[in-house]
C-alpha cells in the first residue's frame, strides 16, 4: 500500500442490515479534499472507517501505509475531528488538550506548553481555563478542532468542522485548512455547505447512499457529466442581442436572461463548438462582454446533478 | 511532533499512568465521587451508632468486638458496598462513556485499546481501593474506639494491626476481581447493571451450594481469606476452606483473567452512539 | 380542475384542556412503553398473581372442584388473612419491577437527550411534566396490584356473601391503601433516580441498589445496636409493616407504626426534592 496516500479499496460497512457504505474505493491524494453528500449518505461511516472507529464489514483501509486496526500508529499520523458534541465531563478546554497530548507520550510540561500554543491558534486562550461545558457551540467546535490538529498530524479528518462558527471564525478555519493542505498534509474535509467546499477544496468525493457517485477534481468531474448541458454565464451589456443569437445555434437549448438583466445563462450541448460559435457572435452583435464563465463548475452544480432533485445516479 | 518514548513499554507506561490519573481524579474529585462516598459513610454510620448504643458492661469486653466486625465486614461490607461500589466506578469506565458519548477520544489517541483498557482499569482499581480501604480501616478503628484503652491497645497490637492488614488486603482483591468483572461487563453488555445483580444474586446464594459451585464466585475465596471466620447460618452448606495462598492466587487469576478479557474485547469495540 | 394554495393555517381543532396537558406525556410515553414486546410480556405476566388469587377463591368456594382434586374447603383453611398477605405480596413484587423496567426511561432518556427544554418551552410545566411521568407508573402497576386485589377481595366477599365483607374489611382497606402507598412511594423513588441518574442502566442499577443497601444497611444497623432503628431506612420493611398494621396483625419490628410511615413520608419528600433540583430547563455550568 502506498505511504503517500489514503486507500480505500472496496469498503463496505453494514450496521446489521443497514448498509453505511457499499463498495467504496477511493484513493486521497495530499491536499484538501471536500467529502460531499446529502444526511445519512455516509459520510461520517466513512470518515469512522478511516479512521478505526469501525471496523469495515469487507474491503480495506489504508492511511499513508497504516492500516485503522494498529491506533497507536493511526493517531500519530491522523487527527479526527468528529460530529459529535459531547466532551469528557468536567474537562476544561486546557486539561482536555493536556490529556490528549500526555497520551501522545508527551512530559506534563511539553503538554501543557504545546496545548496553550494550540490554545492561541483556535483563539480560545481566554477560555482555556473553563469547562468546556460552558462553551458556545462555536468555541467547542474549535476545541475540538484543537484536539485534532495539537498533535500535528500529516492526516486531517474533519467532519463538518465549520458548524457553529461565526463568518470570521470560519474563514480563520478555512485559512488553517488550506495552509495545512499546502503543507503537503491531507486534509478530508465533510460539508454541508457546498460553496465553502468548493472555495477551500481542490477535489471532492461524492456519496450518495453510502456509495460515491463522484470523485476527483469538480473541473474534471463536472466535464464527465454529459447528460447534462454544461451552463455558461455571460455578463454583458446587451444580454437579449447574444441570447437572440445563440437561440440560433442547434445545440444551444436554453438561454435565459438573469434577474438583473446584465447578463444571459446559456446551456448547450457541445462545448466544443459553443465557444467558438459564442466568440463570433460577440464580434458580430459588437457586444461588450464583461465576464463569461462556467455556471456549473462548481460543487453545488454537480451536486445537484448526482445527487440532488434534478439528478440522482446519472 | 517531537517528545515523548516512541514505543514499547516505556510509552505503555507512561500512558497507563495518564489514564489512570484522569480516572482517579474523575473517580474521587469530581461529582462522581458522591455515591462512593454515601456508600463509603454507610459502614461508619454503622460503626458510629454502635458506639453509642454499645452497652457500658460491653465496652470493657472487646473480645466480641472481633465477631461482630467479620459478620458486618462479610454480610456487609464486602457483599453490598464493595460490590455497588466497584460496579459504580468500573461500569463507568467504557460503558459510562459510551453514554456520555466521549469514548472516541481515547479511541482517537495514539494508545493501544489494551493499554487504554489496562489504564482505565488500573484507574478504577486505585479509585476503588481507596475508597473502600479507607472505609473499611476506618470503620474497624470505630469499632475498637468505643472500648476506650482496651479498644486501641488492641488496635496497636500486632494482632489487631494484622486483622486490619487482612481485611484492607481482602477489600482491595475484591476491587481487583469485581472491578475486572464490571469492566468486562461494561463493554459486552448494553445494560450492565443486569448481569451484575444476577452475579450479586449468584454470590447471595453461594453459602448454600455445592463445593464446587462456590468455586465460581469470588466472595468464596475472599471469605477464605477472612481472618475471623463467619457463621454462614444453619442452611448454608460446609465446603472445604481454600488455602490462603490459593485463594489469593485464585483472586489475582480470576482479576487478570477478566481484565485479559476486556483487553480482547477493546480491540474491537467500535464508536455507533445511540439513544438508549 | 382547481389550484390549491399551500399555505401554513392555524391549526383550529380541539386543543386539549390546559389542565389536563399532562395526559399528553403519560400517552406518549405508555406507547413507548408497550412498544416493546418483551415488556409486554412480562406486563401480561404480572397479571398472573391476581389471576391465581382469582382462581383460589373461585377453587375454595367450589366443592365439587375440590372434590374432583381430592381437597377439602377445610383443607384450604378458607381463606385466611395469610391468603391476602401472601397475595400482596406476589402482586407487589413485579410491581417493583415494572417500575424498575420503565422508570428509567421516563425521565432519564429526556434528560440524557436533553428534551427537557423541549417539553418545558411548551405550554407545560414541571408539574405537568412529573404528574405526567408518574402518571405513567400509576396506569400501569394499579391493575396488577390494587384492582387485582380488589378484585379478588370482591370476589370472596361475593361467595362469602352474608356479612363477610364487613368482618374483614381490613383485607380490602390493606389492599387499597397499601398498594397506593407503595406505587407512589416507588413511583416518586423511581422517576427521581430517573431524573438523578440521567442514564438508563445507571437509573435501573440505582434503584435495586438503593432498595437492597438500605436493606442490608438496616439489618446490620439493627445487628451492631441490638435493636429495630435500622428499619427507620427499611423500605421494604416499612411498607410492609404498613401492610400489616391495616390487616390488624403485629408489626415485623419494635418500632411504632408511625416509624414506617415516616420512613415512606421522607422518602416521598426526598425523592419530590431531587426531581425539584434535576428538572430545570436550563443548565448552570460553574
Amino acid at each position: 500500500m502506498s505511504t503517500a496516500t489514503i486507500s480505500v479499496s472496496n469498503v463496505s460497512k453494514f450496521y446489521g442490515e443497514v448498509l453505511g457504505v457499499n463498495r467504496v474505493t477511493v484513493d486521497i491524494p495530499p491536499g484538501l479534499t471536500g467529502l460531499v453528500g446529502p444526511n445519512g449518505s455516509g459520510k461520517s461511516t466513512f470518515m469512522h472507517l478511516l479512521c478505526g472507529l469501525l471496523r469495515p464489514t469487507q474491503g480495506t483501509i489504508s492511511v499513508l501505509g497504516v492500516p485503522p486496526d494498529r491506533p497507536e500508529e493511526l493517531f500519530r499520523l491522523v487527527g479526527y475531528c468528529t460530529q459529535y458534541d459531547s466532551f469528557p465531563n468536567g474537562a476544561t478546554g486546557l486539561t482536555f488538550l493536556q490529556h490528549t497530548l500526555a497520551l501522545h507520550g508527551l512530559d506534563r510540561r511539553t503538554a501543557d506548553s504545546r496545548a496553550r500554543e494550540i490554545l492561541d491558534q483556535v483563539a480560545l486562550t481566554e477560555a482555556g481555563g473553563r469547562r468546556i461545558a460552558g462553551y458556545s457551540k462555536g468555541m467547542r467546535q474549535r476545541i475540538k478542532l484543537a484536539q485534532a490538529i495539537c498533535h500535528d498530524p500529516r492526516v486531517l479528518v474533519l467532519d463538518e468542522p465549520l458548524n457553529g462558527l461565526d463568518p470570521m471564525g470560519r474563514a480563520e478555519m478555512i485559512d488553517l485548512f488550506k495552509k495545512l493542505a499546502r503543507d503537503g498534509r491531507h486534509v478530508v474535509v465533510s460539508s454541508h455547505i457546498l460553496h465553502e467546499v468548493d472555495l477551500i477544496s481542490d477535489r471532492v468525493i461524492m456519496i450518495h447512499g453510502g456509495s460515491v457517485v463522484a470523485e476527483g477534481e469538480i473541473r474534471a468531474v463536472r466535464g464527465e457529466i454529459t447528460a447534462q448541458p454544461l451552463q455558461v454565464l455571460v455578463r454583458c451589456d446587451r444580454p437579449h442581442a447574444v441570447a437572440a443569437r445563440a437561440f440560433e445555434l442547434p445545440h444551444v437549448v436554453e438561454a435565459r436572461i438573469i434577474d438583473d438583466a446584465t447578463g444571459v445563462l446559456l446551456r448547450t450541448r457541445d462545448a466544443r463548438r459553443f465557444f467558438p460559435e459564442l466568440g463570433r457572435i460577440i464580434l458580430d452583435t459588437g457586444v461588450e462582454v464583461e465576464t463569461m464563465t462556467p455556471a456549473d463548475e462548481n460543487v453545488h452544480a454537480v451536486y445537484d446533478y448526482l445527487i440532488g432533485a434534478t439528478g440522482g445516479g446519472s | 511532533m517531537t517528545g515523548g518514548p516512541a514505543t514499547g513499554w516505556p510509552l505503555w507506561r507512561r500512558q497507563i499512568a495518564v489514564l489512570a490519573r484522569q480516572e482517579v481524579g474523575r473517580s474521587l474529585l469530581g461529582r462522581r465521587v458522591l455515591p462512593i462516598l454515601l456508600l463509603a459513610l454507610m459502614p461508619l454510620g454503622i460503626a458510629l451508632l454502635r458506639a453509642l448504643f454499645l452497652p457500658e458492661s460491653q465496652r470493657a469486653h472487646p473480645g466480641h468486638t472481633t465477631t461482630e466486625f467479620a459478620q458486618i465486614f462479610h454480610f456487609f461490607l464486602l457483599r453490598f458496598i464493595a460490590f455497588f461500589a466497584t460496579a459504580l466506578l468500573f461500569v463507568k469506565l467504557f460503558r459510562g462513556e459510551m453514554l456520555e458519548r466521549s469514548l472516541h477520544f481515547h479511541l482517537l489517541a495514539p494508545v493501544r485499546r489494551e493499554v487504554l483498557a489496562v489504564g482505565k482499569y488500573v484507574g478504577g482499581l486505585i479509585s476503588a481501593a481507596l475508597a473502600m480501604a479507607a472505609t473499611v480501616a476506618l470503620t474497624w478503628v470505630l469499632f475498637y474506639v468505643p472500648h476506650g484503652s482496651l479498644g486501641f491497645s488492641y488496635i496497636a497490637s500486632g494482632r489487631g494491626l494484622g486483622e486490619l492488614a487482612a481485611y484492607v488486603g481482602i477489600t482491595v482483591l475484591a476491587c481487583a476481581a469485581y472491578g475486572a468483572l464490571f469492566l468486562l461487563a461494561g463493554l459486552f453488555v448494553k445494560n450492565p447493571m443486569v448481569p451484575a445483580m444476577l452475579f450479586l444474586g449468584w454470590e447471595l446464594l453461594t453459602p448454600f451450594l455445592p463445593g464446587y459451585l462456590k468455586a465460581l464466585s469470588i466472595v468464596h475465596y475472599l471469605g477464605s481469606l477472612e481472618p475471623v471466620p463467619v457463621s454462614q447460618g444453619p442452611f448454608a452448606l460446609l465446603a472445604q476452606p481454600v488455602p490462603g495462598w490459593l485463594a489469593v492466587l485464585a483472586l489475582v487469576a480470576i482479576s487478570l483473567g477478566l481484565l485479559a478479557l476486556a483487553a480482547w474485547r477493546t480491540r474491537a469495540l467500535e464508536i455507533t452512539y445511540s439513544v438508549d | 380542475m382547481a389550484v390549491y394554495e399551500r399555505i401554513w393555517r392555524r391549526y383550529e381543532g380541539r386543543l386539549t384542556p390546559i389542565g389536563r396537558r399532562w395526559s399528553v406525556v403519560t400517552r406518549y410515553a405508555l406507547a413507548e412503553a408497550f412498544s416493546s414486546r418483551i415488556f409486554t410480556a412480562f406486563y401480561v405476566l404480572c397479571l398472573l398473581p391476581t389471576l391465581i388469587g382469582i382462581f383460589l377463591v373461585y377453587l375454595s368456594h367450589n366443592a365439587s372442584l375440590l372434590e374432583n382434586i381430592g381437597l377439602t374447603r377445610e383443607f384450604m383453611g378458607g381463606l385466611t388473612d395469610i391468603f391476602f398477605q401472601i397475595l400482596f405480596s406476589w402482586q407487589a413484587i413485579p410491581a417493583f419491577f415494572v417500575a424498575v423496567i420503565v422508570a428509567p426511561s421516563l425521565i432519564a432518556a429526556d434528560l440524557a437527550n436533553n428534551a427537557l427544554p423541549l417539553y418545558l418551552s411548551r405550554p407545560i410545566n414541571r408539574r405537568d411534566y412529573v404528574v405526567g411521568k408518574l402518571a405513567v407508573l400509576a396506569i400501569l402497576l394499579s391493575p396488577i396490584t390494587w384492582m387485582g386485589g380488589l378484585l379478588v377481595f370482591v370476589l370472596q366477599s361475593y361467595l362469602e356473601g352474608g356479612s363477610w365483607w364487613r368482618t374483614n374489611w381490613r383485607i380490602g382497606a390493606a389492599y387499597l391503601i397499601g398498594h397506593v402507598t407503595w406505587i407512589v412511594v416507588i413511583s416518586l423513588l423511581s422517576v427521581a433516580i430517573s431524573a438523578w441518574v440521567r442514564f438508563k442502566p445507571a437509573a435501573r442499577g440505582a434503584l435495586f441498589g438503593i432498595i437492597f443497601i438500605l436493606a442490608g444497611f438496616a439489618q446490620a444497623v439493627n445487628f451492631v445496636t441490638r435493636s429495630s432503628i435500622g428499619d427507620l431506612v427499611h423500605l421494604l420493611r416499612a411498607i410492609f409493616n404498613v401492610v400489616l398494621w391495616i390487616f390488624g396483625q403485629p408489626l415485623r419490628n419494635d418500632l411504632p407504626i408511625a416509624a414506617s410511615w415516616l420512613t415512606l413520608a421522607l422518602t416521598c419528600a426526598l425523592s419530590l426534592w431531587l426531581l425539584h433540583r434535576k428538572l430545570r430547563a436550563h443548565e448552570v455550568v460553574e
